[in-house]
Formats: C-alpha cells, structure tokens, sequence
C-alpha cells in the first residue's frame, strides 16, 4: 500500500497532512471540525474513554496515522 | 417532524445538530454531482445490508429502478466513468478500504478535482459511518422518497 499522499496540502511549501489535504473543501473541513469539537466535548462519555475507543478503533482499521 | 434518526437519538440533540450539518455539506456545496453522492450511498447502504438506509431514496437524484438494481447487485457498467470511479471506491469502504489505491484515487481526482475529491472521500466514509450507526442503534426502517433539497440535510432522515 502507498504512503505516498494522494492529494496536495492547500499550504503551499508544506507537506500535505489530513487537514491540509481536507483545506480543498473548507466547507468540509469546517464541518468537521465542528462535529468532532462535539464528540470530545460534549456528553456524558469521559474523554479517557473515548481515547481508548478512539485508538482501538485505530487498531482495528490498522491505521497507523 | 421527527426523523426516525432523530427518534433514536433524543438525548444528543446537538451531536445529532453538528452531524446533519457536517452531512448536508457533501450534497450542498456541488463538487460532486448528487447523482453519483446517490448511487454511492446507496452502494454503501447494500454492502452493509441496512435496510433502512437503502429505504430513502433521494427523488432529485431520480436513480432508475434499473440503476438501483445495478447498485444493489455492484454491477457498474452502465454508468459513466466519473460515476464508475466513486463507485470503485465506495465498494472498498466498508471492509476493503486498505484496497483502495493510489490508481483508484487518481481516477477520482481526474474527474472531481481536489475539492471533489475531498468531498466525495469524506462522503463515503460518513454513509459508511452511518449506515453502521443505523444497524447498531436498531434504526427503523422507514421508506421515504425525499423531495427536500438536499435529503433533509443530507440522507439523515
């Protein structure tokens, strides 16, 4: 499987990451940011259980980003 | 009204807020064409076997009965080769998705552009993601033709 990229960073000069690759559709980007701020913030669910849920999930789609 | 989505998540009024909006952003901001933000959902509906998402059907993106059946069954050769290339890639989101490759994301790209391409990516995983949240929350099912734009923010009736 490639490592490599597969869209640009929309920061010119600068390694594309998740976020500048998603900065193509600001909109997107926006929205999702605002969904996850949700997830951590809001509800009754600590954040050291849904750290937990969130690396294992991690694990079990082996992603290593 | 109140969706049966909304029905099966009372206690999280402003989740469910962020998530419609974060939703209703692939089918509003026109880097990719309804149409094929429609077969892929409902692709990604058959793969998980979730009824109750398959049940909606988007009346402005007006799928044949015949292009239903072939997304149903995974049969794509009747459609064009921007629609053939979301396809290629919706099929591997739910069980495959280290399958998709450097190939399959360049023909994306090669038709949507890097802003669509961002946006159908983002798409497919949250029918993914939905359909999954459906099945696991025992979401009924609940056939509906939408004629609203778009899909009363997004499929998430």
């Amino acid at each position: 499987m490639s490592n490599t990229p597969r869209l640009s960073g929309v920061i010119p000069g600068e390694a594309p990451n998740f976020g500048t690759m998603l900065g193509h559709a600001p909109d997107v980007l926006g929205r999702f940011g605002a969904l996850y701020a949700e997830f951590w913030q809001g509800g009754r669910v600590s954040q050291s259980l849904k750290e937990m849920t969130r690396l294992r999930n991690a694990r079990v789609t082996d992603c290593g980003f | 009204m109140t969706t049966p989505f909304e029905t099966a998540m009372p206690l999280r009024g402003e989740l469910l807020s962020k998530y419609a909006q974060f939703y209703a952003t692939f089918w509003r901001n026109g880097h990719v064409p309804r149409r094929t933000l429609e077969l892929c959902r409902r692709r990604i509906a058959a793969i998980h076997d979730c009824a109750c998402e398959w049940s909606i059907e988007d009346a402005a993106a007006a799928l044949s009965t015949a292009d239903a059946d072939h997304v149903r069954h995974g049969r794509f050769a009747a459609f064009d080769e921007a629609e053939r290339a979301a396809l290629a890639v919706a099929e591997k989101i739910p069980f495959q998705h280290h399958d998709i490759d450097d190939e399959d994301v360049e023909r994306v790209r090669a038709g949507l552009g890097e802003a669509g391409t961002v946006t159908l990516m983002t798409a497919l995983a949250f029918f993914d993601a939905t359909a999954r949240l459906r099945i696991v929350m025992n979401a009924p099912d609940h056939p509906a033709k939408l004629t609203d734009i778009p899909l009363r923010d997004g499929a998430l009736y």
